[in-house]
């Protein structure tokens, strides 16, 4: 008897089929009659759908039924008149043109903001389903991929990208929420008020909350749960959330941490805000299905669980302080609260509507901005911030408003369609913004940096040592001297320098991920080929590679060499650093 | 019960006796054993679907993987890995195209996933990469297309690009 390949029974090859790659099945479809006709099979282009697509609609809108970040990806069904091979089709052309657009945005100035703006106004959610393959490593715990072979440039406008469609979808939600009348405020709600905050983090809208649906099942799913007291229950729930590193912020450092107020930092184990547990307390008490809602006092944010059965005489209410992670009497928070309060509270207890407590969330992150005035996430704060009480209409904040145009356009230019909407057509940056769209359209000429007679000692792309601080750093341009404002010099005492001003000065990406300007007497370069210990070596390389800029000025990194390699715009700029 | 052995008959009606445990790996005759209460020692178990050349592999494959951990349970949402075959599976499916087939077969029927799973990423390697007509000599494929279908079919599979 001879074999082929189609003497197989079909469940037999439908399960080869659950092996290959949709181009290798769609290749095989082409070889004959037989083969095209078994490729059709629509369960396996259902697998090959999910297998490839984590997004199904361009955007979400509000709800307070389901945890925002999974509605995206919820939907199973199919469109009208669709097979799920037509689906899959139809995506990849869609992903076909995101690519080509990332790449013209990776190879040129031009349009760069315009078609960063293309793509998520035109596909929304949808985009993410391309750049999610080319995150960083450290986005996706399932792929491990050689430092050196990781295409840097690529990285960052992805991530700068769904960032983009993050922040867009973020700002749709508000304006979602402002037109809704009635958003209870219990559960599910609360935390999703706290993601429309977290779509303006880096790791933005990415973030899955669902860990939350796996605990509060857990809880539920426990026999003895439904003998216990409510009291009981809600102690059940506090101690469940201190096991699962839902923690109070501690002393005022870890209060005013800017990053402490997104929810990205709360699901990683970091201790947080009385607001934010709050709401996760709500969250999980309507996973085991009671009524939780906030009460908001001065100073602290506490939850009231209400007794469902008005069975006995028992108080109809628990007030809990979830930052405390106790059960609290009205009278204790009266004597508390004696100084702040006209008069003392009683039941009923007002309910803090979402709308009062998404923008005490802003307030609170302005708050830390101007604590830590240095901190890495402080634009992704302030945009937040402003967003939410600029279109929530919770009071006006010009001077937020004015340092979110300065951030915006050091940050954000990606941004300024959507900041367009935020902006009032009077304002006084409209120039600014309309200058930027200018020179997206026409960028301004590069003046080419020659290496002359007097050529600065170092290379675009070199890794060194700060000879004095010790960080290590990667050089990104160079002046043949120094020409930082006189105040700066002063302040840095370049004049005590030996050279002081009038040497090469570098511009650099240090490994804390700021960009610094450093004088050439301070730049050791030996520094890094004199470690000996190979694992030392690879965690500095580790360090700056993970610098959230370092692939907006350079490709990939050189290891044998210890140099990164400049991107084809460094390059354009710097012709004889890179030969 | 440990070392006992069974008998395992081909359908060209060679008998092998096998290592209980060995023979457990097929899930077929594990559930023969256990359910219909089959006595190990004397009874003979028919194999009426396997001839003695599939058979004779297929025991030296459960030989060899008679110590490894239950396979994972598939995840459907996750393309799977072909690039993690043992050099001892490699060497073992070294064989010609109707002998790979037979053992999927062998491999279904007797409901041995490790197995099932090793032939049919082998099939799939021998597939993945290659445009149309190097599949069609890969497996001897006759095209039997018109050139109008397959002008519409070539068209149809446009939205494959190089990643």
């Amino acid at each position: 008897m001879s074999w082929s390949l189609d003497s197989l029974p079909p469940e037999l090859f439908r399960y080869i089929l659950t092996y290959l790659s949709p181009e290798a099945a769609s290749a095989l479809a082409q070889t004959c009659r037989k083969m095209n006709a078994i490729t059709r099979d629509d369960k396996i282009w259902q697998q090959y759908f999910f297998q490839r697509f984590t997004y199904v609609i361009q955007k979400i809108e509000y709800s307070n039924e389901e945890y925002l970040s999974i509605i995206a990806q919820k939907s199973f069904k199919l469109p009208d008149g669709y097979t799920w091979q037509d689906w899959f089709v139809e995506r990849s052309f869609q992903d076909k043109h995101i690519r080509s657009l990332l790449n013209e945005i990776i190879s040129t100035r031009k349009h760069r903001i315009y078609n960063a703006n293309l793509i998520s106004s035109t596909y929304g959610l949808l985009a993410l389903d391309v750049f999610k393959d080319y995150f960083p490593p450290s986005l996706h715990a399932s792929k491990s991929i050689s430092l050196e072979s990781r295409n840097l440039t690529r990285e960052y406008y992805s991530l700068e990208i769904a960032r983009l469609i993050s922040r867009q979808a973020g700002l749709a939600l508000l304006n979602d929420m402002k037109t809704r009348q009635n958003i209870p405020t219990e559960g599910k709600a609360l935390l999703n008020a706290l993601f429309i905050i977290q779509c303006f983090h880096p790791h933005g809208i990415l973030l899955q909350l669902t860990r939350l649906h796996v605990i509060g099942k857990r809880i539920v799913d426990d026999p003895m749960f439904s003998t216990l007291s409510l009291t009981e229950k809600c102690q059940l729930i506090l101690t469940t959330m201190k096991n699962e590193n839902f923690l109070p912020a501690n002393g005022s450092t870890e209060y005013y941490d800017i990053s402490n107020s997104f929810l990205f930092s709360t699901f990683h184990g970091k201790p947080t805000i009385p607001l934010t547990l709050v709401s996760i307390f709500c969250a999980l008490a309507e996973e085991c299905d009671l009524i939780a809602r906030p009460l908001g006092l001065p100073g602290e944010v506490m939850a009231q669980v209400y007794q469902t059965s008005a069975s006995n005489d028992a108080p109809s209410v628990l007030i809990i302080s979830v930052f405390e992670g106790k059960i609290m009497t009205l009278d204790e928070i009266n004597d508390r609260l004696a100084d702040f309060l006209d008069e003392p509270l009683t039941h009923p207890l007002p309910v803090t509507s979402i709308l009062e407590l998404i923008s005490r969330s802003a307030r609170n992150m302005i708050n830390s901005i101007t604590q830590y005035p240095t901190s890495s996430l402080n634009s992704y704060g302030l945009y937040a911030a402003v967003c939410v009480l600029k279109r929530l209409g919770a009071g006006a904040l010009p001077f937020t408003f004015d340092s979110m145009m300065h951030v915006l356009k050091e940050h954000f230019q990606m941004d300024i369609h959507l900041f367009d909407i935020l902006a009032s057509p009077l304002g006084t940056n409209a120039d600014d913004l309309q200058r930027i769209q200018e020179q997206d359209a026409n960028p301004p000429v590069v003046e080419l940096k020659r290496r002359e007679n007097s050529s600065p000692k170092y290379f675009i792309g070199q890794i060194f040592q700060h000879l004095q601080y010790n960080y290590w750093g990667v050089i990104c341009g160079w002046d043949s001297s120094c020409m930082a404002s006189p105040v700066w010099q002063i302040r840095m005492g370049i004049s005590n320098l030996t050279r002081g001003a009038t040497q090469p000065f570098y511009h650099i990406l240090a490994d804390d991920s700021s960009p610094r300007y450093v004088a050439e007497d301070n730049i050791d370069i030996l520094a890094f080929t004199c470690i000996e210990n190979e694992e030392n070596k690879l965690a500095i390389f580790r360090r700056l590679c993970a610098v959230d800029s370092i692939g907006k000025q350079f490709e990939r990194l050189d290891m044998t060499n210890a140099k990164f390699i400049p991107n084809l715009e460094l390059r354009e700029e710097y012709p004889d650093d890179f030969v | 019960m440990a070392g006992n052995k069974i008998k395992l008959q081909s359908n060209d009606g060679d008998t092998f006796d096998v290592d209980v445990e060995i023979a457990k790996q097929s899930a077929t005759i594990k559930t023969m054993l256990e359910d219909l209460g089959m006595s190990e020692e004397d009874d003979v178990i028919p194999l009426p679907n396997v001839n003695s050349a599939i058979l004779k592999k297929v025991i030296q494959w459960a030989t060899h993987h008679k110590d490894d951990p239950p396979p994972p349970e598939d995840d459907e949402n996750r393309e799977k890995n072909l690039s993690d075959i043992s050099s001892w599976d490699q060497d073992f499916l070294k064989v010609d195209q109707g002998t790979l087939f037979e053992l999927i077969l062998a491999a279904n029927y007797l409901d041995i996933k490790g197995l099932l799973d090793v032939t049919c990423k082998t099939v799939a390697n021998m597939i993945k990469g290659r445009t149309p007509e190097e599949i069609r000599r890969q497996f001897n494929i006759k095209n039997d297309f018109t050139p109008q279908e397959e002008e519409q079919i070539k068209k149809e599979n446009e939205w494959c690009e190089e990643k």
